[in-house]
């Protein structure tokens, strides 16, 4: 295996610097002709392109861009809870989902509304306006003023409202749309109130609403420049809390007290603090490790054990793990441990029941405890739970899910589906071992060419089973995980998967794997030109990766540096191709 | 003219998932017969291409032997058209299968792209169709339903061999740039596709919902227009999707029926289904939408829709078909389109084989619902449509020629059926050109050189 990456797709500025046009002819990995290959970095660095070039990371003098993005499912459900109070969770009964960009739901680009979608919207819409006037808390915040007493009452519960459904000030003639909105249920013979329900209706099917715009001074001038306070309110909240700005943002906002690096910290800092910073957890954490397809959620079916196999799997054991992984997070997000102890680490989180499941001293507790892992076979993410199942079969382990995880989402790395005409069945031969049933893999050049990067991480993780207990023997046959590959430092051997994790929790890769998935889902964007990137975002990521890897890239620092940065900062009129 | 209800049994399929329809008391539609019969076209994406062996018939013309994983056609041969063997050689590699899916009714290369910037070679057939067709008084212009899958994230994806993934999610394309979206959930989408009318409510009551309802969304058409000048290029697109958005549902405010010929409250007979989780939802899912589909064109809610079976590309399991395979425990030997690369091997074609079977035993089930649909004149709906269906790829290893297509329906009699033809000369745009003759519109799709004249009336 390489550890250091052929390629990536995902985050074109990371790897060799391959031609993306190469793609397009040949198959992805296909080995020794550089056509996606490892080869072709020259120098011992290798990775060229963002890694640790010292003084030489140019700067560059393009923030970069994002498109008006519709708000996701999660940032929906949060903002309408937000704003009105309502328990609705509307987004959970959408038949669509949100699709994906550079790992994340909150990508821009892919984030619209269409006519399928915005009928869902409006029918969520009409069910919130009813929720809310039919519940005499939730309206009271709202009527501020009786709205039958005349228009100076219903202009200001409009103004009101609009001003934070909407995310900045508003001017009169915007407020007129809906208070006229206000006028036609009066002129049919029904109450103002009535009214209300109806301009409610139209704020939440407003584009201002359900997309997140930012504006230019020209619109189709490359000018960088500072986002407004407001915009910039908002970045932060959907960034860290996956919801609307709070009284506090918008109060700063309004001040124009967001414009400095130091105005813009000392928000983070109490932001960090929130409860609502739970929310960093299920979407950035939930998307980054498989824990949503593990625990299900946010439209996405939960993983599938077969329980046939698996006997003591069940509803609790899934709760521990999903728990398991989310407390890791927590810590992670909290900065009591980095990106390199999550990866590698000496201690979980487990109840009596999940300890004992992974052959750990129970905590004497049905509720989660901090258990030291200290000399077992469990350190870090790569042995929990909710990880080794979500990357298996419903019965049984996958090698290469498993190491494709590995590879393409902790170290960034690319590969495609199997060439067309490549026989991808491999035979299960009696007395073999599921390594020596791999090793057809490396006997066919084609195979091997992708499957050296993906089969290692697979194999050494092979002591754990699909529900992630520990195991030394398959089939009555024992597993051996030793794997040999090459890596940035030359090549290795790695007797298990403790060593593996180890290796990669310092490695450059996954230091500039995290940092650039974190980057791509505060901006919304991938570090790409085609997708809205500008030439400072090789430097700010080159220089995160490096100075937070003495500190073992701990996320707080990481979220302070990039909400500093001018990525975060500034805008340029959008465009997907390169500036 | 009399309705004849479905059969409630027809639709539970399996361990019946989708629990449909308690029929409610049954309204007679009155269907204007003036203008001759009501042509619709239904156009079906099934992914990962067919075996064929299994799929070819023996001998051209009428009498050959219906293939195996034709089977369930049998009752209704007849009516059914298979001109087979058409070639769509522009979807091929790089990237078949993004490519394939891209150009299944535009039949033009789509542009090889990874980016967010995709485009397809024009519109796709059933959109053509739309535009042709003119102002339908339908409630819908066309109806996009299918399974987004276990494929078609989209968007920042290292794509097919260098083309964008985001051409596996929806073959619907209105312009070669506006990629339409589908609907999902056949349970979810029950109230978006039958609602708008309310049966306790007035009629008085109903007039002043519309007018509310067009209120709101004149408000946000107000706030678009305004909106729109700020906003750079690209944007901009994203907008001009929201409006037309916001003008598709105006135009849909106040149908109560189908807005079509339907009979009122046609959509009031009908419940919605329920999902209920077990281990066969995909198979009941597909059973699903092909009765809300069914229900559509009978309420005449629309006249065009296009199904995808499955993203292309898609991996849908098929373990709920018995075909797992205990002795190949590495591989995800239920997935389709890891399967469908089966290089020979007999263990996955039989495999393939059983999941062609499904696939077209469920599309003689929805066959057969349009043929229990009577519309006067001694024609069913089943005879006044088209119901086209076939793959990105021809088959599971990758050809863009020799493509299985089978056509149900005559579109009101204007196409011949019940023979099957080697048409190993011509393109898929030549019969979608057939298609458009069928309902009178004198144009030639994509690359077409002209109709396949031995298949018109």
């Amino acid at each position: 295996m390489h550890l250091r990456r052929a390629r990536s797709v995902w985050f074109p500025l990371l790897g060799s610097g391959l031609l993306l046009g190469t793609l397009v002819a040949l198959p992805a990995c296909s080995g020794k002709s550089g056509s996606g290959g490892s080869d072709g970095d020259g120098g011992s660095d290798g990775d060229g392109g963002s890694g640790g070039n010292g003084g030489s990371v140019p700067s560059g003098s393009d923030p970069g861009s994002v498109a008006m993005r519709r708000l996701n499912s999660t940032e929906y459900n949060n903002t309408v809870r937000d704003l009105l109070g309502t328990n609705l969770k509307p987004a959970d009964d959408f038949s669509f989902k949100d699709r994906y960009g550079y790992g994340f739901d909150n990508n821009a680009s892919v984030l619209e509304v269409d006519d399928v979608q915005l009928e869902s919207y409006t029918a969520s819409a009409e069910k919130i306006a009813a929720d809310v006037l039919a519940n005499s808390t939730l309206k009271g915040k709202l009527l501020t003023c009786a709205p039958s007493s005349g228009d100076a009452c219903v202009n200001t519960i409009l103004k009101n409202f609009m001003r934070r459904a909407f995310r900045r000030p508003v001017k009169d003639e915007e407020v007129k749309i809906f208070a006229d909105l206000v006028k036609v249920a009066t002129t049919e013979g029904d109450s103002a109130e009535v009214g209300i329900g109806l301009a409610i209706q139209g704020i939440l099917s407003s584009p201002h609403f359900l997309f997140r715009i930012e504006y230019d001074p020209d619109p189709n001038s490359k000018t960088p420049h500072a986002v407004s306070s407001h915009e910039m309110a908002s970045r932060l909240s959907y960034f860290l809390w996956s919801t609307m700005p709070d009284a506090e943002l918008f109060k700063a906002a309004d001040n124009d007290e967001l414009k400095t690096v130091a105005q813009v910290k000392t928000q983070v800092d109490r932001m960090l603090k929130d409860s609502k910073a739970e929310a960093f957890i299920d979407t950035f954490g939930a998307l980054w490790t498989p824990l949503r397809s593990f625990a299900g959620g946010s439209g996405v079916e939960p993983h599938e054990v077969d329980t046939a196999i698996f006997k003591n799997f069940d509803d609790g054991l899934r709760t521990a793990m999903t728990e398991e992984t989310r407390s890791l997070l927590r810590d992670l997000f909290q900065g009591s441990i980095g990106f390199s102890d999550f990866m590698y680490g000496d201690y979980t989180y487990a109840n009596d029941r999940l300890a004992e499941h992974y052959g750990l001293p129970k905590p004497g507790s049905s509720s989660l405890k901090k258990v030291s892992t200290k000399d077992t076979e469990r350190a870090g993410f790569l042995t929990q739970g909710s990880f080794l199942a979500a990357t298996s079969q419903p019965a049984l382990t996958s090698v290469v899910k498993r190491g494709r995880y590995v590879y393409e989402k902790m170290l960034c790395g690319a590969v495609g589906d199997p060439p067309p005409d490549v026989n991808t069945k491999i035979e299960r031969k009696p007395g073999n071992t599921v390594r020596q049933d791999f090793e057809a893999h490396e006997s066919q050049p084609r195979c091997a060419a992708c499957h050296r990067l993906l089969d290692p991480p697979g194999l050494v993780l092979e002591q754990y089973d699909a529900i992630g207990g520990f195991r030394t023997m398959d089939r009555d046959l024992p597993i051996d995980t030793k794997v040999k590959f090459e890596t940035d430092d030359g090549e290795k051997e790695f007797a298990n998967a403790l060593e593996l994790a180890k290796y990669i929790s310092t490695s450059k890769g996954y230091g500039q794997c995290v940092t650039a998935s974190v980057y791509a889902f505060a901006l919304g964007r991938g570090p790409d030109p085609t997708d809205g990137g500008g030439d400072m975002d090789e430097g700010v990521l080159a220089k995160l990766q490096d100075d937070l890897k003495g500190t073992g890239w701990k996320l707080p620092a990481m979220i302070n540096s990039i909400v500093a940065s001018d990525p975060f900062r500034k805008r340029r009129a959008f465009s997907k191709g390169a500036n | 003219m009399k309705w004849r209800p479905l059969s409630r049994r027809a639709f539970l399929g399996g361990a019946g998932t989708i629990l449909p329809l308690p029929f409610l008391e049954s309204l007679v539609p009155k269907r204007a017969m003036a203008a001759g019969p009501i042509q619709r076209a239904v156009f079906i994406f099934s992914p990962n291409g067919f075996v064929w062996d299994s799929i070819f018939p023996n001998k051209t013309g009428a009498d050959y032997t219906m293939p195996p994983s034709l089977a369930a056609l049998q009752p209704l041969r007849a009516k059914v058209a298979l001109p087979m063997h058409l070639d769509n050689s522009v979807g091929k590699f790089p990237g078949d299968h993004a490519n394939g899916t891209a150009s299944f009714m535009t039949n033009l290369r789509a542009k090889q792209t990874v980016g967010n910037d995709i485009e397809a070679g024009g519109p796709s057939i059933d959109q053509l169709l739309v535009q042709n067709l003119g102002t339908q008084p339908t409630k819908f212009p066309y109806l996009n339903v299918g399974w987004a899958g276990t494929v078609g994230q989209g968007g920042g994806g290292a794509g097919d061999f260098g083309v964008s993934l985001a051409y596996i999610n929806s073959v619907s394309w209105e312009s070669k740039t506006k990629q339409l979206p589908f609907r999902q959930g056949p349970d979810k989408e029950f109230a978006n596709l039958f609602s708008g009318s309310d049966p306790v409510a007035s009629n008085t009551d109903q007039i002043k919902r519309a007018k509310y309802k067009k209120s709101v969304l004149d408000a946000n058409l107000a706030e678009a227009n305004s909106l729109k000048n700020k906003l750079g290029a690209e944007d901009q697109v994203k907008l001009d999707r929201f409006m037309s958005g916001v003008s598709a549902l105006e135009k849909r405010v106040g149908s109560t029926s189908g807005g079509g010929t339907g009979a009122a409250g046609c959509g009031k007979r009908y419940a919605a289904p329920v999902r209920v989780p077990n281990t066969n939802y995909y198979g009941d899912w597909q059973k699903g939408w092909y009765q809300m589909i069914a229900m559509a064109l009978e309420c005449d809610l629309t006249r065009v829709v296009t199904y995808m079976l499955g993203a292309g590309f898609s991996n849908q399991s098929y373990g709920f078909l018995g075909i797992g395979d205990p002795s190949q425990p590495y591989s995800a030997d239920v997935q389709h389109h890891i399967i469908s690369h089966h290089g020979g091997d007999e263990s996955k074609l039989t495999k393939l084989r059983k999941i062609d079977k499904f696939t077209f035993d469920t599309y003689a089930s929805f066959l057969g619902m349009l043929d229990k649909i009577d519309e006067g004149g001694g024609k069913t709906l089943l005879d006044n449509s088209v119901v086209y269906i076939s793959s990105d790829v021809a088959m599971g290893d990758h050809a863009h020629n020799n493509y299985p297509v089978v056509v149900g329906g005559s579109a009101g009699g204007k196409l011949k059926t019940g023979q099957y033809w080697k048409f190993d000369t011509r393109k898929q745009s030549d019969l979608f050109t057939t298609f458009l003759r069928a309902f009178g519109i004198n144009k030639n799709h994509a690359d077409s050189t002209g109709p396949i004249n031995e298949l018109l009336v």
